[in-house]
């Protein structure tokens, strides 16, 4: 009969090992259950949510090698002091392209009493080697429940941008002009009628 | 340079929560203290590192906070850190624990500190403390070593910041003299 080699396990070996791999792994399963009952019921912590305005992002076109300015006023609806203090995420283009851009916020944290308001200002270097796209992102309220402002930087070249901005104006004068055409045959109705009712 | 128009945001209270007013306060922060005496400490710590990850997670997604663990690795205080971290097994303690809002609380005693109607919130009857059933809890991310160490940064900062802004336009110019009555000529301090 030869003896048996070093390290091979019979089943009752391999039985006493299941168990005790079985016994360890319930007594962690049943900390864990006992640590989640613990924190089902709790105090309340009164938090704050922040509320946008309007749907819209703050947003702001600039070309590369500018400086652009984000702006955003905060009001505070809530009884006591808020605490404010605003960072920036990364910027991300459809491409994929990320900015992680270079931010000045002023003021860089504020404590806003009840119904107070204050202006913040987020300015961004804008890189001379970005391309250009509309990049992506938020500011986000630190340490509040759905604190995150949508952010739109859409970059442009120079020659793009100024062509933007004069189909703009084209359309704010062809919009003034159609409205004076439609005050001036308002007015010749309204003189019809005053002669008609004479 | 070019400027966008400003976006107006509003900071209200939670829906279904009683708000964020001085005798609420007052009540959370009880609750917090007397919930202290039948914890144990362990489970404290636990919620504690909980809630400093999860504010560390936040900061991450910022610009400044991708920049901090940029330079934490190249440090090359990230490897031992989490070596640290996993053969201490400092995970477990946050494991299954809810997150403290530790954010909430300095915030909240902070308005606490500058509420004008503290002593009326004080005498008047004592407002049931609000509690949450939290229910099924979603499954969350383990607290790790960067997220710990981003929510400790995160923290202490805030809690700098808010000290400092309640002596903010209140503090004395540095570099005077006091006089006092003090030691008269004849007399000695020891005898």
């Amino acid at each position: 009969m030869t003896d048996k080699p070093a390290g091979a396990s019979g089943p009752f070996e391999e039985l006493l090992r299941l168990q005790s791999n079985f016994q360890q792994k319930l007594a962690e399963e049943t900390l864990n259950y006992l640590r989640q009952l613990q924190g089902m019921v709790g105090p309340v912590v009164p938090g704050t949510l922040v509320v946008p305005k309007t749907e819209h992002a703050v947003s702001v076109s600039a070309c590369p090698g500018e400086r652009a300015v984000l702006q955003f006023e905060a009001s505070n609806r809530q009884r006591v002091h808020c605490l404010i203090t605003p960072m920036l995420s990364p910027l991300v283009d459809a491409s994929g392209t990320t900015w992680f851009a270079e931010a000045k916020i002023s003021p860089s944290f504020k404590l806003l009493p009840a119904d107070g308001r204050c202006l913040f200002t987020i300015e961004l270097v804008v890189p001379k080697d970005i391309s250009t796209g509309n990049y992506q992102g938020a500011c986000l309220l630190y340490g509040y429940k759905d604190g995150a402002i949508p952010v739109h930087v859409a970059i442009r070249t120079a020659a793009k941008r100024s062509a933007n901005t004069a189909k703009k104006a084209k359309k704010k004068v062809a919009r003034k002009r159609a409205g004076k055409k439609t005050a001036k045959k308002l007015t010749k109705k309204r003189a019809g009628r005053r002669r008609s009712n004479r | 340079m070019v400027q966008s128009s400003p976006t107006v945001i509003r900071l209200v209270d939670l829906p279904e929560e009683a708000g964020r007013t001085t005798a609420t306060l007052l009540s959370s922060l009880a609750m917090r203290l007397v919930t202290l005496h039948y914890t144990s400490g362990v489970s404290v710590i636990g919620s504690i590192i909980a809630g400093l990850s999860e504010a560390g997670r936040e900061f991450r997604g910022t610009v400044e906070g991708r920049r901090f663990l940029r330079a934490f690795d190249k440090a090359g205080i990230t490897k031992n850190g989490e070596l640290i971290w996993e053969s201490l097994r400092i995970a477990d303690w946050a494991r299954g624990l809810p997150p403290s809002p530790v954010l909430d609380h300095i915030r909240n005693d902070l308005a606490l500190l500058l509420a004008e109607d503290l002593q009326e919130a004080m005498s008047a009857v004592p407002l049931p403390p609000e509690s949450r059933y939290a229910g099924h809890q979603p499954k969350r991310e383990d607290a790790n070593f960067l997220d710990c160490l981003l929510g400790l940064l995160v923290y202490s900062r805030e809690l700098t910041r808010s000290i400092e802004v309640l002596a903010e336009g209140h503090q004395e110019d540095t570099n005077t003299v006091e006089q006092h009555s003090g030691i008269r000529d004849g007399d000695a301090i020891l005898r």
